[in-house]
């Protein structure tokens, strides 16, 4: 295995509102190895994003983040602004959802690319203006001198959105951040973006922390799986696993709800209830009130996660009893 | 700074609207009541802002002064709403040559100096208050067209406008029914701002003589008053000058955090 | 063959565009450029394509939220392609539109009752306790209780929305409903949620879907037949599960290759470059032509016309095409 990268431990992320704590994110533990393409599902309001953001350190001003992000051997979370800033854009970029609301409006897409390389590097003018057709090239462009004085609104959505993994690629990172970088594109150029995304993955070993909530591109991109829910990660596992024998109720009851072909003809599997919201502390399974296997103690206790074979680990009491991996 | 433009602004016109309440059933002396014993006093217990010209006690011209000013302000934003929103909404919504036409009139009508358009207005129909009401009036219409046409520019692309044509919903039903209830907050905080240049425009006015007439009292037509005077008795054109700038700060403050609370959401 | 309940014949939509000067001539975006197809009482029509194709345009036009610039809309034989008025209003009892965004198409500061009751009084239905009636019918059908009738949509999470959405293209009893997007802004248990409610509504209803969508595996898993759109245009269309796994069209096929899926049996992905053309100025020839890798002369020259491969599938495309 590749050397650990990254050592998430524990992050929890919460919110005050009145002296009480709202957790979004809770207890989450996972690493990412170099070269490594991590994928983070979930539905809206798992806890995904932030997690990603709490990574970069992009987290909103009143987010009360507790845990550890040690990158290289050092905890991320107990450095301080100026010290989180000098390793974003250089050590850890951000790849966002909407590329027309992260690529600044008034400036051509080429200076915004230059821009990252001046902050990160000892780069003069020139040199950077240089640097950047190479990077236009590589991501697939053709005629860069022009395309380098063009503005966002004169690009379309997917030319876009390979700006912005110009710029997120332009210092050659360890960690791409990647939150949902196709959601918002056409399939035919989500195709396009994948593949790209996977050239740069193994043509500078750039691991990839791939946010999404589509089963189907994870499979096609990721080597490990983080299913998350209400703030936990219920199901962790290597990519194969997930989709041959998913444990834990909510990723089974998930791949379920996915319309396919096989399915036509037949009501698709809907899962009854909805997502507890933030303001729900209650004890116990998150997914105690929707889940078909639920038992008693699923709603006073959380369960915690366990192995069930290699690398694949899921946090349910049922999962436990049917395995005989109850506590004595 | 979240809601302290906000918290000034309405202490302010509380103040303001407690004084003229309290005006209308009493002042400390009868607004009338000349004492020529007394002219030129200034500023002392018996007399809190000291007395003009005749004698008469500054504190309770100016209490009464404020219904003028508020009844003038009330009314004349009153007129440029109704017909302001009217004109936007069907500007903004219906499009096309009426709209480019009414809104050239607007423009027109903005470009035209406010108080230019005032002295015209009271030159052909004459003095008074209820012309004064009239003209503030006519002039205020531009700006809430120009802010709920845009309004309705926005909001008639909006979904649950094509929803309520598909459901079969007129025209006017979408215009009043469907999208005013939407477009309420600008509209509101044109209307603070309106007030407080309506208030300032019939001093103006009132100050040269062509807002509101005696007997109705006027902030305005007391600053006018007091001018000849103003070396002898300065506190005869400051309490006015005073009240005036409280008003007109008191509702652009309400305003600007109105408006700051908007761009918030 | 029964008659269709919707026929529409070389339908197109141009929007012009704002002119330089009064001497420069008009540009008009092409949006729906010339779209012929029927569609059968009961089922469900998929029309697919990518953002730019013109669906949710075409999908507006046949609600007559745009006038049609030319062509033929024939609902239930009757031909309603420049109606007005009454008749429109007449109309709008028949044909209802569901849309993409459940946060925008509910008005923000009216209750549920409000915007559920509305489209029955618009309709003269004066008789307040039969309004009732219809909406709480239908509040039921959705699995909502009378409670939610006093709420405002903000708080109603984005499937609660959209059930209502459904429900109140319902209230006024149409027999043809179009679906435009209905899923695509939603989680993937909430979207299995809607789905199972259009499909259980086709059924106690008698319904007509005609459901427009960019995910192809929604299209496919709801439609009976699925029309592919692309600039304008449809390049192909048949029976769902034909167009599914014996694809024609270049550009079928690469959307195809290109979602992706948890199928086991992954075919070769076909990646398309290049960008979709500017729908004012579309290329001469097939349409496509300036990203299909099987491109010949003809292809540069000539539109080609829809070819017959049987009655379940249909392809515009010269390699198919008959001298």
């Amino acid at each position: 295995m590749n050397e650990k990268l990254f050592e998430i431990k524990d992050l929890s992320i919460s919110f005050k509102k009145k002296d009480e704590h709202f957790f979004a994110v809770k207890s989450v533990d996972f690493d990412i190895h170099k070269g490594e393409i991590v994928g983070l599902v979930g539905e809206s309001g798992c806890g995904k994003t932030l997690t990603g953001l709490s990574i970069i350190g992009l987290t909103p001003g009143d987010a009360v983040i507790s845990g550890q992000i040690n990158f290289k051997g050092m905890n991320l979370l107990s450095k301080n602004k100026e010290e989180r800033r000098s390793t974003r854009g250089k050590s850890i970029s951000m790849i966002f959802q909407e590329p027309m609301t992260s690529l600044n409006p008034l400036m051509k897409v080429g200076d915004q690319i230059r821009e990252t390389l001046l902050i990160n590097m000892r780069i003069d003018k020139l040199q950077a203006k240089q640097k950047v057709y190479e990077i236009m090239k590589s991501v697939g462009f053709a005629d860069v001198c022009n395309l380098y004085k063009k503005y966002p609104h004169e690009l379309s959505g997917g030319m876009r959105q390979r700006v912005v993994i110009c710029i997120a690629i332009a210092c050659n990172p360890d960690l791409i951040i990647a939150d949902e970088p196709t959601t918002a594109l056409d399939v035919t150029v989500q195709a396009q973006i994948l593949e790209l995304l996977k050239k740069i993955n193994l043509e500078t070993n750039s691991s990839i922390l791939f946010i999404s909530h589509d089963f189907g591109v994870i499979k096609e991109m990721c080597s490990q799986v983080i299913v998350m829910y209400a703030g936990y990660i219920v199901e962790k596992s290597c990519i194969e696993r997930i989709f041959s024998n998913p444990i834990h109720p909510y990723t089974q009851a998930l791949l379920k709800c996915i319309p396919a072909p096989e399915k036509k003809g037949n009501p698709l599997f809907s899962i009854k209830g909805k997502v507890p919201s933030i303001y729900d502390n209650s004890e116990g399974c998150p997914f105690f009130n929707r889940c078909s296997y639920a038992l008693e103690r699923c709603r006073k206790e959380l369960p915690e996660l366990r192995e069930y074979e290699p690398e694949h680990l899921t946090r349910c009491f049922y999962a436990e009893e049917k395995n005989g991996k109850t506590d004595s | 700074m979240k809601k302290t433009n906000i918290t000034i602004g309405a202490v302010i016109l509380i103040f303001l609207l407690a004084m003229m309440t309290v005006s209308i059933f009493y002042t400390p002396y009868p607004v009338t009541q000349m004492n020529i014993k007394e002219r030129f006093s200034p500023p002392s217990p018996k007399h809190f802002f000291g007395t003009d010209n005749f004698g008469r006690d500054i504190l309770s011209r100016v209490m009464s002064g404020s219904q003028t000013a508020f009844f003038v302000g009330a009314l004349a934003v009153s007129i440029g709403l109704v017909f302001g929103v009217l004109i936007g909404a069907l500007s903004g919504y219906i499009g096309g040559i009426f709209d480019e036409i009414t809104m050239r009139i607007m423009d027109a009508m903005l470009a035209f100096p406010g108080i230019l358009f005032a002295l015209m207005f009271v030159a052909i129909f004459g003095v008074g208050i209820k012309n004064t009401i009239t003209a503030i009036g006519i002039m205020s219409i531009p700006s809430f067209a120009r802010v709920t046409r845009s309004s309705y520019l926005q909001h008639k692309e909006f979904e649950y406008v094509k929803s309520a044509k598909a459901k079969g919903a007129s025209p006017l039903r979408i215009i009043f029914f469907h999208i005013l209830p939407n477009v309420t907050s600008p509209i509101i905080v044109s209307s603070t701002l309106g007030f407080a240049r309506a208030v300032l425009s019939e001093a103006g006015l009132s100050y040269l003589g062509l807002g509101v007439q005696p007997p109705y009292p006027s902030w305005g037509r007391m600053l006018n008053e007091s001018q000849v005077f103003i070396s002898i008795a300065p506190w005869y054109a400051i309490a006015p000058g005073v009240f005036i700038t409280l008003l007109v700060l008191g509702f652009n403050f309400l305003g600007d955090g109105l408006q700051d609370l908007e761009s918030l959401k | 063959m029964e008659k269709p309940i919707l026929e529409v014949r070389n339908l197109k939509k141009y929007f012009p565009l704002r002119r330089n000067s009064i001497f420069s001539q008009i540009k008009y975006l092409k949006a729906v450029n010339d779209v012929s197809f029927s569609v059968q009482k009961g089922e469900i029509f998929g029309i697919v394509g990518e953002s730019g194709c013109g669906k949710s345009t075409l999908g507006q036009t046949l609600m007559h939220l745009y006038k049609p610039t030319s062509g033929r809309i024939i609902f239930n034989g009757q031909d309603i392609s420049f109606v007005d008025g009454r008749i429109l209003k007449e109309l709008r009892k028949k044909i209802q539109i569901i849309f993409q965004d459940p946060y925008g198409s509910l008005n923000p500061r009216k209750k549920i009752g409000w915007i559920l009751e509305e489209p029955l009084i618009i309709h003269g239905m004066k008789d307040k306790k039969k309004r009732m009636d219809k909406v709480s019918e239908l509040m039921e059908l959705a699995g909502f209780n009378t409670s939610y009738l006093n709420r405002y949509p903000s708080e109603l999470s984005g499937g609660q929305r959209q059930r209502i959405c459904i429900i109140s293209s319902l209230i006024l009893e149409p027999e043809l409903i179009i679906a435009d997007e209905p899923v695509s802004a939603l989680d993937v248990s909430v979207q299995a949620q809607i789905l199972n409610l259009m499909t259980d509504l086709q059924k106690n209803y008698n319904l007509t879907y005609i459901f427009i969508s960019h995910n192809l595996n929604v299209v496919h898993y709801i439609s009976t037949r699925i029309a592919i759109m692309y600039l304008g245009e449809f390049v192909e269309y048949g029976q769902a599960e034909r167009i599914y796994t014996a694809p024609l069209h270049p550009y079928t096929t690469a959307l195809f290759s290109a979602v992706p899926t948890l199928d086991q049996n992954k075919k070769e992905r076909i990646i398309i470059e290049g960008e979709l053309p500017d729908p004012v100025n579309p290329p001469v020839g097939c349409p496509f032509n300036t990203r299909c890798r099987h491109a010949f002369e003809r292809c540069f020259k000539e539109k080609p016309e829809f070819t017959k491969i049987d009655d379940n599938h249909y392809v515009k495309c010269h390699l198919y095409g008959k001298e």
